[in-house]
């Protein structure tokens, strides 16, 4: 064998077997213990109550360690365990348990009357969850009568259940959203000091949300609509400082002024007798602030977002003559 | 008649505009309350001007401007034969030139209606001389506008970029190679590989090809018929195999790469992407085959572990009541966990069937008490054990390692990655990561770095340096894992040690105002140490404030420093220029440099700014104007800088608000954009630079309805008329016409020093962006 051969074979090999590393490096193998089926009702239940105090509110809900949402995981556990363990729960000793856990993970998916259900299937039984049952089940009734308040037009239809219609006038729609905000704030006050309070916040942001986007969707039906648009949503970007949306409510405001910026361009063509610089710099400054502030946080998946959407929008500034408008 | 006219040291802002109006109104008496030099009105009057009557060129001019926009370009041909004879004539009767004729054939040549005969007509009016230089120079920019012309520039640069870059490489090897000529060899080599990766890295179509094709493309769409066309499209169609295999390789290479680092739905969806501009390539299908065999593992990985085990009959396991009541004490918020779970440990033993349960509970129970350390101890112990056994210590395992669980861990382990990067960084500098990535097996990558190694190692002594001098880059992650930490335990065991390191890496880092945010959040840094980061804060949230180009912002910035840190220095200074500002704001702020109107006498002569002859000739026993010159605060207000009684340029200058004529002011904004832009055609240093607010002011001040000042934050300017030779000096720098560039370059590593010439590589264009 030639010296060349002798070389183009070591180096093959050598590429091989790199190859070899890189493409089976991280491979999940098909017998990953970390992902055996649950093993038991305790299993579940124990890593429930670890985020069963959770403000999610503030922050994101915790993930299990395959990346799922853990309410939403457990809840589906406890579903499969008593599909699979149907014989050795039939004596009903854990019924209370199952019952009251599967409660737990779904108030805190939002299935409100689900959770109600289950709460008071657990209260059936006499012991020591009744009464937090009962309580809970309570407060759980209330949320979802919260929640059906006020027009929201992406509310989730529900069979069997007429769809909200649309208010009259904006000041029905606030005076619903008013009516929604302090049946929460009063529930907030019943539920203070319990994981019911993150509850009771989660949901008045919803309504405040749900409140700035009925504007946002008529804006365009009132003479002051887009002002009216506007000042809803820095509303909610006020009041919910803390929450864990705080950074994508900025977004919908930055959002909102790309948009007002787009269609004054649209309406009032840069080359037009109509199109002032200054109402056009004001838009351009107010949305590229907003998406820096968000693209400045660090450790948030928000910033990357805010940061190709600022790009995206300063490409549309580029349609406008340098006379016109002069970054 | 005189305008009225007043003294002004500080002008109320502009929407006290009718105070301003009631002091101008107040007459010239106060003219004599000035210092005697420049009391007097800086204006003269403006001249009486007779109506001018056209002469014989005009009437001619206007028949040919009527019959081009008529549309009628047989008749402009012949106006622009009769312009040229009355023009003739007009001379040969002693008359000045009129300089119409240029302009005519200009004219005339805009009524063609092909471009290319276009071009090639205005190419011949600019060769033929007779164009005056502005009207030369636009020609210029008409003939340029070339979309074939552009296309071939384009396709020489790429070839000139791709040229420049091999023998760059190899000057600067036997260059650097002068002191140490041992090494030329190593050198050379090193830059032939260099060279021959940088030619397999290349994209298959560069990006000046690129803009080269979109030229052709424009081409093709406008002159369907032309001859160039049929073979334009065949190059068009080549480059466009090219582009699409561009497309292909870089999403390849992405595919390999998020591969390679487990970023197995990443590779999917762009090794899905390469298949789209190659249908059949083999080597994206191998790689989307792959990739989608591992999502779906892992996706079907994933789904089994919500699934239940079958349960162990006969074991009694599941109706044991201590599991029972554990699992009751866990859910009910006054349940005893503790006790629950210590019962079931004693029942069953360590390693009972519920043991892990039962030591989780615990550890999560001990959590909810506050002590932070017991709880992690419990569960890095449950992490640990094997899983296959142990059902909890995925679990366990998850909260241990997830930085929103656990942001106190995260904190630790990032700052000891961090010293790790240093540490990797000096010792190995560029290759601390790993071969650089060269598309090419990873094998052949480290073997291409051989020969860098000794100079990587030569460079550790350098970068010891450096680290020391320049210091590490800021530990941004570790601050964030321990913001992290202070927003969810802000009373945590390690909230003092954390907002402490906190407030001392903010600090370090230059950024006074977080570090001060964070001490005020807790109790770990004392009164004396918060002093010194408020007084910091505050200064560094004052200079903030001082850059913040809109007034609007700027104002309320310094009114937060005021209210909020109203007993510190800053406090105070921000509150006095607060003050000092809004009593000084103007809606506009156009300044017309003393340069600029030396250079240009036409601004600043009767038919612009009308200013006193006398305020330019350097006499200041009869007023001079200051450095500074005129501003043009919005409505019909123009600012006079004069130089100070003390005849000093260097002392602040007394200043003068006057407000002039309706007529006055659009003949001097008119003449002011004329003259700028005629000048940025003629010289391509003196540019226009681009603002929109003036712009905008400018035309309605030509318009004539600037009179209202526009007191939006977005309408007002700050724009400056400023001379060349205050632009750039007495000798303004040139670019260089040569191709190369000599470059004298020393070494640490090796401590050698070498010169070598470089070639210039061709810059980009500014819509080069588009086309990345």
């Amino acid at each position: 064998m030639t010296r060349r051969r002798l070389l183009a074979a070591a180096i093959a090999t050598v590429i091989a077997a790199g190859a070899g590393v890189a493409c089976g490096g991280r491979t999940p193998g098909p017998t990953d213990p970390r992902y055996q089926p649950t093993a038991n009702v305790l299993e579940v239940v124990a890593t429930l109550r670890r985020h069963v105090p959770d403000d999610t509110y503030r922050f994101e809900p915790a993930r299990d360690f395959t990346g799922r949402n853990v309410y939403r995981a457990s809840l589906i556990r406890l579903e499969n365990l008593e599909r699979i363990h149907t014989d050795a729960l039939r004596a009903g000793h854990l019924d209370d348990v199952l019952a009251f856990a599967k409660g737990r993970a779904l108030e805190r998916i939002r299935a409100y009357d689900l959770a109600a259900e289950n709460y008071r299937r657990a209260a059936r039984r006499d012991g020591e969850l009744q009464s937090e049952a009962l309580r809970s089940a309570a407060l759980c009734d209330a949320f979802g009568e919260a929640a059906a308040i006020g027009y929201e037009a992406d509310r989730p239809y529900v069979d069997g259940q007429p769809p909200v219609p649309p208010p009259a006038d904006p000041d029905a729609a606030i005076a619903d959203f008013d009516r929604r905000l302090a049946l929460l704030e009063a529930l907030e006050r019943e539920a203070a000091g319990t994981h019911h309070a993150f509850l009771a916040r989660e949901e008045m942001e919803r309504a405040d949300r749900a409140r700035a986007r009925y504007f946002v969707a008529i804006r365009k039906l009132t003479p002051d609509g887009d002002v009216r648009a506007v000042a809803e949503l820095q509303r909610l970007a006020a009041r919910h400082k803390d929450s864990k949306n705080a950074n994508r409510h900025l977004l919908e405001l930055a959002d909102l002024y790309a948009a007002l910026t787009a269609e004054y361009v649209e309406s009032r063509p840069p080359e037009s007798l109509w199109f002032e610089p200054p109402v056009f710099q004001d838009l351009v400054d107010a949305a590229s602030r907003l998406y820096e502030v968000v693209a400045n946080q660090d450790g948030t998946p928000e910033k990357l977002e805010a940061a190709r959407r600022l790009e995206a929008f300063l490409a549309l500034t580029l349609r406008v003559d340098r006379d016109r408008f002069s970054p | 008649m005189p305008e009225p006219l007043r003294t002004r040291r500080t002008l109320a802002a502009g929407w006290r505009i009718l105070l301003l109006a009631s002091l101008l109104g107040s007459g010239a008496a106060a003219c004599s309350s000035g210092p005697s030099g420049p009391s007097r009105d800086p204006l003269e009057s403006l001249p009486m001007r007779a109506t001018p009557v056209p002469d014989e060129p005009d009437h001619a001019a206007h028949d040919l401007a009527a019959a081009a926009l008529a549309g009628d370009p047989a008749d402009a041909r012949a106006q622009q034969r009769q312009l040229e004879a009355v023009e003739r004539l007009h001379q040969m009767s002693g008359a000045l030139p009129s300089g119409l004729p240029a302009y005519g054939q200009h004219l005339v040549d805009a009524t063609i209606d092909d471009a290319i005969a276009r071009r090639r007509a205005s190419a011949a009016l600019r060769r033929s001389g007779d164009a005056p230089p502005a009207l030369r120079a636009k020609l210029q920019l008409e003939i340029a506008d070339d979309p074939l012309a552009l296309a071939d520039t384009r396709i020489s640069e790429s070839r000139r970029a791709r040229f420049a870059r091999a023998v760059n490489a190899f000057s600067q090897a036997l260059g650097r190679s002068l002191t140490l000529v041992a090494l030329a060899p190593v050198r050379l080599a090193q830059a032939a590989i260099g060279v021959a990766v940088a030619e397999h890295i290349d994209d298959p179509i560069s990006l000046q090809e690129r803009q080269a094709l979109a030229h052709w493309k424009k081409y093709v769409d406008t002159h369907p018929g032309s001859p160039e066309t049929p073979k334009l499209l065949a190059r068009i169609e080549k480059m466009q195999r090219q582009w699409f295999r561009m497309k292909r390789e870089r999403s390849v290479r992405s595919a390999r790469s998020a591969l390679e680092k487990g970023q197995d739905e990443l590779a999917l969806v762009l090794a899905s992407k390469a298949l789209l501009y190659a249908p059949e390539d083999r080597e994206a299908s191998k790689l989307r085959n792959e990739a989608e065999r591992r999502v779906f593992a892992r996706r079907a990985a994933r789904a089994r572990s919500l699934e239940a085990a079958p349960p162990k009959r006969g074991t009694g396991e599941d109706d044991d009541p201590l599991v029972a009541a554990l699992a009751r004490a866990l859910l009910d918020p006054q349940g005893d966990v503790a006790g629950a779970a210590r019962a079931l440990l004693a029942a069953g033993g360590s390693k009972g069937p519920y043991a892990d349960e039962a030591r989780f509970a615990e550890a999560i129970v001990a959590g909810e008490r506050g002590d932070e350390s017991r709880m992690w101890q419990q569960l890095d112990r449950l992490a640990a054990e094997d899983v296959a056994e142990r059902n909890m210590a995925r679990h366990a395992a998850q909260l241990v390692a997830s930085p929103d669980t656990n942001p106190y861990a995260a904190f630790r382990k990032s700052r000891v990655e961090r010293v790790e990067k240093q540490a990797g960084f000096i010792l190995l500098g560029p290759l601390a990561g790993g071969a650089r990535d060269r598309d090419l097996p990873r094998a052949l990558e480290w073997l291409l770095e051989g020969p860098a190694l000794v100079g990587t190692l030569g460079g550790i002594p350098s970068r010891l340096v450096q680290s020391v001098t320049v210091g590490a880059q800021p530990a941004r992650t570790p601050a964030a894992y321990a913001q992290r930490y202070l927003e969810r335990t802000p009373d945590g065991e390690h909230a003092v040690e954390l907002r402490r390191w906190l407030v001392d890496y903010y600090a370090d880092a230059g950024n006074a105002v977080r570090a001060f945010a964070v001490a005020r959040s807790g109790e770990s840094v004392d009164e004396k140490r918060r002093a010194e980061l408020e007084h910091d804060a505050t200064r560094q949230m004052l200079e903030n404030a001082r850059k913040q180009p809109r007034r609007d912002l700027r104002l309320a910035m310094l009114g937060q420093i005021a209210e909020q840190h109203a007993d510190t220095a800053a406090g105070r200074e921000a509150a006095e220029l607060a003050h000092a500002e809004l009593e000084a704001a103007t809606a506009q702020s156009i300044r017309i440099s003393r340069g600029f109107l030396l250079e240009n006498p036409v601004v600043a002569g009767p038919s612009g700014v009308g200013l006193r002859p006398e305020l330019l000739d350097d006499d200041r026993r009869n007023g001079e104007l200051h450095p500074d010159g005129v501003r043009l605060l919005g409505g019909r207000l123009l600012e006079f800088a004069l130089v100070a009684p003390s005849g000093r340029a260097s002392d602040p200058p007394e200043t003068l608000v006057r407000e002039i004529s309706e007529e006055r002011l659009s003949r001097l904004v008119a003449l002011l954009e004329e003259t700028a832009t005629r000048n940025a055609l003629i010289d391509p240093d003196n540019d226009l630079a681009p603002d929109a607010r003036r712009d905008h002011f400018f035309e309605r001040a030509k318009l004539g309805v600037a009179e209202t000042p526009d007191m939006r934050v977005s309408a007002s300017s700050g724009y400056a008329f400023v001379g060349m030779r205050e632009k750039y000096g007495m000798v303004r720098s040139r670019e260089s016409i040569l191709p190369f560039e000599l470059v004298v370059q020393g070494s640490f590593p090796d401590l050698g020093l070498g010169a070598f010439p470089r070639l210039r590589m061709p810059k980009t264009t500014p819509d080069a962006v588009l086309f990345k």
